[in-house]
């Protein structure tokens, strides 16, 4: 990464730069540490609050590493020493091709002197298997055919005990078992095994269990229930002799580091195909794999980043905060210092100083903090969501925390410089007496310059968003023309109103209902952050100029009670320090916007989960599906001999069945094919399913009749399949782009829209889609045709079938699904249960959400951490002030009050932004982009649990200081002398 | 003395004991202040003045002795009670005028009515009287800053003396001053000890100052070391 090295540098030559400072100017270093030691547990907070965005960076990149490194681990034990595979690959099934072409190959690999160290025939298949002893079966256990001869490169299998196993020992019709296969067929050494073989006429192949393999190497391969044969032994049993489906290829190297040659190896691989006219493809897995998980890492780190924007924001806020506090408190004595000959330079220095001990010692500290937070991010993934056989682990490249470090110090270190050059512009007279700095006609000058050059760059953002057709000028455009025109409006004395005006403004652009981003090209994630920047900007612009109108309004209106001083002090303090109010309503406001947006998914995900189960069943409750045999015969007859019909909705009706065939599909006029299913839908789903249709066309014509039928409602839509069988119904993923598919490259269909559908050897049908679902849907995706339209196009042993049940109410799903798939076994028969499966996903998608809030939720104490220090900072400036309220009567309770009241306006005034926003603006995007799939709603118990936790949080974290202050004896408080 | 004696304070002694150092800052003070007196307080820096009026005015506690206001000894009194009683019956003005700077000078003034829960109309037009009564009736919005030194003082007398205190107690309130601000504001606090039989007790290095009280007290090393009747 080339950030990291630059910045890198500049921290570097900042560190240096206060290191030549230090020795020549020796005097500065001193006031500089003096500074800092004057208050230990200053430095405290100012440190913690400067680690957080550190810690955020930081903790990005560990979890970014760790889930890299989690999918590489699984990766090597996937592929183990195999980095390229060659088959012939369609729609998901290995076709057998001659071993012939193997040895071919491998000569061709030898004769280019290619670096691999093995090359390996085998015959991969998957079957149903049970053990007959055990009384357990599997339908999706792998036999896998090796020839012992070419094993060696891929490591030997490997017994429990530790020993070498060779498939060429083993008896005739001897088996190994993986460790996997042992524990999902529950079998031990000896046992027998019956495998159930082939799509249409069943071989029944006999196996005994000679060992069980460790899990490791070619032991492990994808991660499957393996049984390992001699090849030759499984050509006979499979009635494949002499045929071959995977060729398994080793680099030289080993299992991590082979990866690097793979793509010499992959070319002398076409190469040998493409000469030899073979119909085989090499697929470079491994690389593949890896690739896939660096980028899985890199998505992670860029999620948390995007999220952790508003936590690093809020940082950078809380920084400035911090420094111009620093400043204001010692602005009486800059002054003296100015007035002492000190030059602007030399306070500039000073602070500089100062400051790059706070950016180095933070950045240091946050980086390790974020190392913690990651890891207990990888912690709460690793319990709340189900990852399969993956085993999480913690892991972090050290280089990730140097860059955190390096990152977080220049951020800091930046911010930090230019507060110093704010505070170092001080007019002398006025810094002595503690007065603001006035408003001066060059200042003005100033404001209608930067203005006026602001607007054109807003101007000219905004033009270029357009003409180029992105939101990245079309969002921040206008927004930013708006603020200028309100910097132009400042200069000639309207601050109130200009930037008022503007900011109104710029909450509308972003608000109002219509879509500013392009979804096929512009990057989501900054879009969102420059989204939530201006959002918040501008509401906090809104409020820091009208709030303390609108609140003295209210005090004029309030009563008169004992609460009425109390109110007026509370109210006055933040409304005259307009900068530090604003900052830190705006640390909270960030923060509470990502959270609330977060929860508002969760909710609006919560609230459509019924519905979304609904339209992704059909009202179908259980699918069952056959992958490795075609139709199941007497199919009905078996079921009503076991099963009786009040299991079902609607009796025998309420199963219906459809002949699956993996095809590509393609846009007659276009020339990419796309794998799909293609579904043969029986007539009893035509008419039992409930899925619905985003558009379709307005009539067809029946083939039996000759006439134009209108269509108009569901039901006619799915029935016009039935009278024409030229006719398609897709789902939404062929669709375009939608909430599961993003905007890859995929059909694009629409009602009308000609398709071609086709199997390997090229058999092929026309169709024109007739209706478009509402959904894409997630077990049934594909093109759905009449079944006679599969059956008689394409051959038999191609098909599979799939069963769709709609069971009465009240029925043990579970059991019904355990029966089903025993009385179907041996055609290797599956099960799922949609709403389970949808409800696992819905409940590992919430928990994520829950989990990233929770992280958010580490950036409220960014917030948290600026209203302790402007707390305790007040309590130290006001102590004379409150020396002289006690003497004019308030009581303890009214001091602390005051304090507590003035928290409670700046929490309640960055928790309501943050909230009202985050609301709003999941509504915009609701309505842009979801109205048609997803209802809308306001999740309100949790948003009222977050704003208490926040508030409570905020009033916890600086009731101490203000206890303290309202505790100060009078006497003591008056006599106070900073 | 016929008079009621509205301040009694009876052998009062004050220790700081803030760090290494111990300091006793009031020796065994025994003082009588009848109503209606104006007392002047004067004596070297460090005398302990400032000690003596926090301490007999309640913001401060006595290390023994006691001190009696209106016949109710301070020490019976808990914190709460204390400042009741301050906000109805005393008032103060500071070396340092102690404005709150977030608070325009009439809203500073109407402040302990406020707390002493007076109707907030009624506050405002009392406060803007008596700012009128130091000649700040135009300076009424002016945050505290955008007054000068003399201004602000008067400032906190009109606050002071807002509440129609019984006692009000004066740190070097003309401290600050020129010596015809300062005239003009003792011309003030006299005249409103004349009117409504305020108690005054003020503290000062000021012999012109000092020479318009009743009664000057003279401190030295945390006693009473002489008296003067003047007036
Ligand atoms: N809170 C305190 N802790 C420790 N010592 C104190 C404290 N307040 C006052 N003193 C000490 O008590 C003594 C009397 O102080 P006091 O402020 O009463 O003097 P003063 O007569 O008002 O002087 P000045 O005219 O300078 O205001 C001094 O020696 C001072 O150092
Ligand atoms: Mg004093």
């Amino acid at each position: 990464m080339g950030l990291p090295e630059d910045a890198a540098l500049a921290v570097l030559a900042g560190i240096g730069l206060a290191a030549i400072v230090l020795l020549a100017r020796p005097l500065l270093a001193r006031l500089a540490a003096r500074n800092i030691r004057r208050r230990a547990s200053r430095v405290l907070i100012v440190v913690a609050g400067l680690l957080v965005g550190t810690a955020v960076i930081s903790s990005s990149l560990v979890v970014g590493d760790t889930l890299r490194y989690i999918f590489l681990e699984d990766v090597y034990v996937r592929f183990g020493a195999v980095d390229e595979v060659v088959s012939n690959e369609f729609s998901g099934q290995l076709l057998s091709f001659p071993e012939s072409h193997f040895e071919g190959i491998a000569t061709d690999l030898t004769a280019a002197g290619s670096p691999v160290d093995g090359v390996a025939p085998t015959l991969l298949k998957v079957m149903p298997v049970r053990n007959v002893v055990g009384n357990k079966g599997n339908q999706q256990i792998t036999v896998m055919g090796l020839n012992a001869s070419h094993e060696s490169a891929f490591g030997p299998l490997t017994g429990l005990d530790g020993g070498a196993l060779d498939t060429d020992a083993l008896g005739p019709t001897e088996v190994f078992a993986n460790e996997r296969a042992a524990a999902e067929l529950n079998v031990t050494l000896g046992q027998e095994l019956t495998l159930f073989y082939g799509t249409t006429n069943q071989t029944l192949v006999h196996a005994t269990v000679a060992a069980v393999v460790r899990g490791a190497g070619t032991g492990s391969y994808e991660r499957r229930a393996i049984l390992f044969m001699d090849l030759r032994r499984a050509q006979a049993a499979f009635n494949e002799s002499g045929a071959i489906n995977v060729i398994r290829v080793s680099n030289v190297g080993g299992v991590a580091d082979g990866v690097a040659l793979t793509d010499r190896v992959t070319q002398d691989l076409r190469l040998s195909i493409a000469t030899r006219h073979l119909a085989l493809r090499v697929q470079d897995v491994k690389s593949e794999a890896v690739a896939q998980a660096v980028q899985v890492g890199r998505d992670a780190t860029e999620l948390f980043l995007v999220m952790g924007a508003f936590g690093i924001l809020a940082g950078v806020l809380l920084i400035v905060n911090i420094f111009v506090m620093l400043a204001e408190e010692r602005k009486p004595e800059l002054g003296v210092a100015r007035a002492l000959g000190f030059l602007r330079r030399d306070l500039l220095t000073t602070f500089a100083l100062e400051g790059t001990f706070y950016a180095v010692l933070a950045a240091a500290l946050g980086a390790f903090a974020g190392l913690g937070l990651g890891y207990v991010m990888v912690y709460f993934f690793d319990r709340l969501v189900p990852h399969g056989d993956v085993p999480v682990t913690f892991h972090f490249d050290p280089a990730s925390v140097v860059t955190a470090f390096v990152a977080g110090a220049a951020l800091t270190w930046v911010t930090i410089l230019i507060a110093s050059w704010r505070v170092s512009r001080l007019n002398i007279v006025r810094a002595i007496r503690d007065l603001p700095q006035p408003a001066t006609s060059e200042r003005s000058r100033g404001f209608l310059a930067a203005g006026i050059l602001v607007a054109l760059g807003g101007a000219a953002l905004t033009a270029w968003g357009f003409s180029r057709d992105t939101g990245m000028g079309r969002i921040p455009g206008p927004p930013v023309l708006g603020i200028g025109l309100g910097l132009v409006a400042v200069s000639r004395g309207w601050a109130r109103v200009g930037l008022t005006l503007a900011s109104a403004f710029n909450l509308a652009w972003i608000l109002l209902p219509f879509g500013l981003l392009n979804q096929a090209t512009d990057s989501v994630s900054i879009a969102f952050v420059m989204t939530g920047m201006i959002l918040v900007g501008s509401a906090i612009l809104i409020t820091v100029f009208n709030v303390s109108e609108a609140l003295r309004a209210l005090l004029r209106a309030a009563g008169h009670g004992s609460g009425r001083p109390v109110l007026t002090t509370a109210v006055s303090y933040p409304m005259e320090k307009r900068f530090r109010t604003g900052m830190t309503v705006a640390m909270f406001a960030l923060i509470l916007f990502m959270v609330t947006l977060i929860s508002m998914v969760q909710g609006l995900q919560a609230s459509s989960i019924g519905t979304f189960v609904e339209q992704q069943s059909g009202g179908y409750d259980v699918i069952a599906y056959t992958t490795s045999y075609g139709e199941i015969p007497n199919f009905r007859t078996i079921l009503q001999g076991n099963f009786t019909n009040d299991t079902f909705l609607g009796g025998w009706n309420g199963v219906s069945s459809a002949s699956v065939l993996p095809a590509k599909v393609q846009a007659v006029d276009g020339n990419r094919s796309y794998d799909y299913t293609l579904w043969g839908v029986d007539n009893f789903l035509i008419r039992s399913n409930r899925y619905g249709f985003t558009s379709f066309l307005p009539s067809f014509v029946n083939e039996s009749t000759g006439a134009r039928e209108d269509l108009t409602t569901r039901e006619s839509v799915w029935l016009s399949l039935r009278y024409n069988h030229t006719l398609a119904i897709v789902d939404r993923s062929a669709a375009g782009p939608n909430q599961f598919t993003p905007d890859e490259d995929r059909l694009r269909i629409v009602p009308g829209t000609r398709i071609r559908a086709l199997d390997a050897d090229g058999r092929a049908v026309n169709l024109t889609v007739v209706g478009v679902l509402e959904q894409a849907l997630q077990f049934t995706s594909g093109v759905f045709v009449d079944q006679e339209v599969v059956q008689t196009v394409f051959p038999a042993q191609e098909q599979y079938t799939a069963y769709f049940f709609q069971m009465s109410p009240g029925t043990d799903i579970g059991a019904f699904r355990a029966n089903l798939e025993r009385v179907f076994f041996t055609y290797g028969l599956q099960t799922i249960d949609i709403r389970e499966e949808i409800g696992q996903a819905f409940d590992a998608s919430q928990q994520v959400l829950t989990l990233m809030e929770a992280y958010l939720g580490m950036g409220l104490l960014v917030g948290i951490a600026g209203l302790a220090v402007i707390t305790m900072r007040a309590v130290v400036e006001r102590r004379t002030q409150i020396g002289a309220l006690r003497a004019i009567g308030f009581t303890r309770r009214m001091v602390l009050s005051v304090f507590l009241l003035e928290i409670a306006l700046i929490a309640v005034l960055g928790v309501g932004i943050g909230v009202a926003l985050g609301i709003v603006f999941a509504y915009k995007i609701w309505a842009v982009y979801f109205a048609d799939i997803i209802r809308f709603s306001v999740p309100w118990d949790r948003l009222l649990l977050i704003i208490g936790l926040a508030s409570v949080a905020a009033i916890a974290s600086t009731a101490q200081p203000a206890i303290q202050a309202s505790r100060l004896p009078p006497a003591e408080a008056l006599r106070y002398i900073e | 003395m016929g008079e009621e004696t509205i301040i009694r304070g009876v052998d009062a002694h004050k220790v700081y004991n803030s760090g290494p150092v111990t300091v006793h800052a009031l020796r065994g003070v025994n003082l009588a202040i009848p109503r209606g007196e104006m007392v002047a307080i004067m004596g070297p820096s460090g005398c302990g003045k400032t000690t003596l009026l926090n301490c007999f005015s309640g913001l401060d506690d006595l290390t023994s002795g006691e001190v009696r206001i209106e016949g109710v000894s301070l020490s019976g009194m808990n914190d709460d009670a204390k400042s009741r009683y301050r906000s109805r019956r005393m008032g103060f003005v500071f070396q340092s005028y102690n404005l709150l700077p977030v608070l325009s000078a009439a809203e500073n003034v109407e402040l302990p009515l406020l707390v002493a829960k007076v109707p907030a109309k009624e506050a405002r037009r009392k406060a803007l009287a008596l700012l009128g009564q130091v000649e700040l009736d135009s300076w009424a919005g002016h945050k505290p800053a955008q007054l000068s030194a003399g201004q602000q003082q008067r400032v906190a007398i009109a606050r002071a003396l807002v509440n129609e205190p019984a006692i009000v107690w004066a740190d070097e309130p003309t401290g600050n001053l020129d010596s015809e601000t300062s005239a003009q504001i003792m011309d003030l606090l006299v005249r409103l000890n004349r009117e409504s039989r305020q108690t005054l007790v003020l503290v000062t290095h000021d012999a012109i100052v000092s020479s318009r009280a009743h009664r000057i007290l003279r401190m030295r090393n945390g006693q009473i070391v002489e008296e003067t009747r003047g007036g």
